[in-house]
């Protein structure tokens, strides 16, 4: 029988990659996807909960991230296409003018 | 059933998960998201959750990967084009087909059970009626602000994606 | 939702559709005298949230009204509409659209008052994301410059681990107990059910985002850079109101907390430590204005943090006096080096600063005066903050953190004395800067009263505090 803790590990293991891939990766764009992945982690997580203390609570959350992430990645996208026409690359190496 | 389904499908997460962030391509990287995020929506599913599940297909598969698949076209961001025109090797498209054969897999398991029947979910099942008078009912406020911050969102990526413009704005000061 | 809900979240609804108003007429007659309609609309917020008595204490089981709650909206409010004032002049140089930039100034204070109201972890997690994401926006509002666009994609992907963290955080403190509102949260915390250890690793990850947002040692990496980045006005918003909305909203979080608090003390501890220890020596070699004002925010959040985790209200009160202390040496500080600006650069390396004191002096002697506030020199008030912290640290029984706090402040007298050198000691090579203009005199007077007044005859605010206190 699979318990809530089953859930949990699978979200942690999930959210662990995405950090991963946040610190490793170069590309901007790729960051990006590795910072939705953690926050999908986090929806597993609340479904998962909500259905273990049978509460509505945990899905609405999921609604906001749902929300935030799609407006962060609006905004983050629109600044990609701006530092892109300044620089012409969106290496994190290149995020050099200001001294990192 | 239940119990393997949801094995299958964490499986498949996983490995999808890991092969996306490990790509060199970012559009490979961006396949390989999109087929965890289908699994993860059908754990949804499994778990009495299907308006959420749902929204993680049309949001984040549909809406924001496509966005980022557009980006990466759209800045030209897609390393190898001379190794894609001979077409991609098997090592490239052998695990999506795989992953996504997996997930086929698994809906049609899924289909046999049906939550709202109360198999694969015996206590809790939440409907899209009842989020929908929880989130509307209770969380109200929440969801203006949830909807100011979106409009304010694509105000700024609509200000800051527009190229500089030099033309002066009329009425200004001094 | 009633309509005495409404009534009684009436502040924040001033500033939400006071800024969408703006950006739709704006639309119509775009002009930079939005940002003056701009300054209209957050004094009448603070007026309302200040002379108004909400009807219900909670609105929606999200956000409170209570006067703690009320007096951050008349004190971010404050701040909105001073730098909106000093962005006028900005605006114009740099060619920046009046009605966005007020409608996002505008939104971003609203998000700051919701925060610092929430009673619940969902109203929490909106109000922090609703100004960040502003922030990532106004940090970038100069388009033609690549520097406001790299700070703004750095902010932005610290901000967004950080709302990953926050998120995961959230989500184990409600396996732990449950509720998304404050009080069922830590009953539920409280219990020691098998999920308590869950509840408590939330909190070390909540603790993570808040120590990325409020950049707290060692999570404060991007603080630098994106201060260097970002439009000066925009700069002295982020630096005062965003941490400081995060602090508040951290005070009754953690004076409700009990028992709990014991088992986070040590990390507490040691974030407070690292600040002081990480920004003083970081602080230490620059040469640039605005990153010494990065590393040296980076010390007064180490101070903050102290009176975070001695608690009690005595600690608490000298928070909030150090919080409204910096806020407004730093705004001040912002303000002149948005004043000093041309239409080409701001000026920001110690270089362009040399001699500048003889060209400009009443705007060089207030930058002084800043600066020697934020370093605790009396009768300005950055003492009795400072004092105010250690002594707290003191009678909490933390004698090694007031003795990092003391020597973290004497040698923060290294590098607030350096730039003040810069501007009066040296022969006088800088080139001609812009004349600044009556608004942002009047702001700059204003903050430096507040200043002055604040060290002479602390009592009157000390006793405000008191009394809004949960």
């Amino acid at each position: 029988m699979i318990s809530v803790y089953h859930y949990l590990i699978l979200s942690a293991i999930i959210f662990s990659i995405g950090t991963f891939g946040v610190l490793t990766r170069k590309n901007a764009i790729v960051i990006f996807m590795c910072i939705e992945l953690m926050l999908n982690s986090v929806n597993l997580t609340f479904i998962a909960l909500s259905r273990h203390l049978q509460n509505m609570d945990g899905q609405i959350f999921v609604f906001f991230v749902m929300a935030v992430a799609a407006a962060e990645a609006a905004v983050g996208l629109a600044l990609m296409i701006a530092f892109y026409r300044n620089r012409e690359s969106i290496d994190t190496d290149d995020f050099n003018m200001l001294k990192w | 059933m239940a119990t393997w389904i949801f094995y299958i499908l964490g499986a498949v997460a996983v490995v999808a998960t890991a092969m996306a962030v490990t790509r060199r391509n970012p559009v490979h990287s961006v396949i390989y998201l999109v087929n965890s995020f289908f699994a993860l929506a059908m754990i949804f599913y499994l778990l009495g959750a299907p308006l959420v599940a749902a929204w993680e297909v049309i949001i984040y598969a549909g809406a924001i990967m496509v966005l980022f698949l557009f980006i990466i076209m759209m800045l030209e961001l897609s390393p190898g084009e001379e190794a894609d025109r001979q077409g991609p090797g098997a090592l490239q498209w052998l695990p999506v087909l795989l992953l996504g054969a997996a997930l086929l897999t698994c809906t049609l398991l899924l289909l046999q059970l049906d939550p709202a029947a109360g198999q694969a979910v015996p206590n809790w099942y939440a409907s899209p009626r009842d989020f929908g008078y929880v989130l509307f009912h209770e969380y109200a406020l929440a969801v203006e602000i949830v909807s100011f911050q979106l409009l304010f969102a694509a105000v700024g990526a609509f200000y800051v994606g527009r190229a500089a413009s030099r033309e002066k704005q009329p009425g200004g000061q001094q | 939702m009633s309509a005495l809900e409404l009534q009684s979240l009436l502040p924040q609804i001033i500033l939400a559709l006071g800024a969408t108003t703006v950006l739709m007429l704006g639309a119509w007659y775009p002009s930079r005298k939005w940002i003056l309609g701009g300054v209209v609309i957050a004094l009448f917020a603070a007026l309302s949230a200040g002379l108004m008595t909400p009807a219900v204490p909670e609105v929606g089981n999200l956000y409170s009204t209570g006067s703690y709650a009320r007096f951050f909206v008349v004190l971010w409010s404050l701040l909105g509409a001073l730098s909106l004032l000093l962005s006028l002049r900005y605006a114009e140089i740099h060619d920046l659209p009046g009605s966005e930039y007020c409608a996002l100034i505008l939104f971003a204070i609203c998000g700051m008052s919701l925060l610092s109201a929430a009673t619940s972890l969902i109203g929490l997690f909106l109000g922090l994301e609703a100004f960040t994401l502003v922030f990532y926006i106004l940090i970038a509002f100069k388009r033609e410059d690549s520097r406001g666009a790299e700070a703004g994609l750095k902010y932005l992907v610290m901000g967004a681990v950080a709302t990953g963290f926050l998120a995961f955080g959230i989500s184990l403190i409600y396996a732990a107990s449950g509720s998304f509102h404050l009080p069922e949260a830590f009953a539920g915390l409280e219990q020691a059910g098998g999920m308590r250890p869950l509840g408590l690793a939330g909190w070390a990850l909540m603790l993570v985002a808040i120590g990325f947002k409020v950049s707290l040692a060692p999570f404060h990496l991007w603080t630098p850079d994106v201060y260097q980045g970002a439009p000066a006005p925009v700069t002295g918003l982020l630096a005062t109101g965003s941490k400081g909305a995060v602090f508040a909203s951290l005070v009754p979080l953690f004076a409700a907390l009990g028992p709990l608090k014991a088992d986070l003390e040590q990390v507490l501890w040691l974030l407070a430590a690292l600040s002081l220890l990480a920004g003083t020596f970081a602080a230490l070699p620059q040469r640039n204005l605005k990153r010494m004002l990065a590393y040296s925010s980076v010390v007064h959040m180490g101070y903050l943090m102290i009176g975070l985790l001695v608690g009690g209200s005595e600690a608490h009160r000298a928070l909030l006096f150090y919080l409204i202390s910096y806020a407004f040496a730093t705004l001040a500080a912002f303000g002149v080096l948005t004043s000093f600006s041309r239409v080409d650069d701001e000026p920001q390396e110690y270089a362009d600063f040399r001699g500048l004191g003889y060209l400009h002096p009443r705007r060089s002697s207030l930058l002084a005066a800043c600066l020697l506030s934020l370093a605790g020199i009396p009768p300005l008030v950055g003492f009795f903050a400072k004092f105010g912290i250690i002594a707290a640290a003191l009678k909490g029984g933390y004698p090694g953190l007031a003795v990092i706090a003391v020597l973290a402040a004497l040698t923060s007298l290294y590098y607030y004395l350096a730039p003040i050198v810069v501007l009066f000691m040296q022969q006088r090579d800088a080139r001609q800067l812009r004349r600044g203009c009556r608004h942002e005199y009047f702001v700059l007077a204003l903050c430096f009263s507040a200043i002055l007044l604040l060290g002479v005859y602390p009592a009157p605010l000390l006793d405000l505090l008191t009394g809004i206190l949960p």
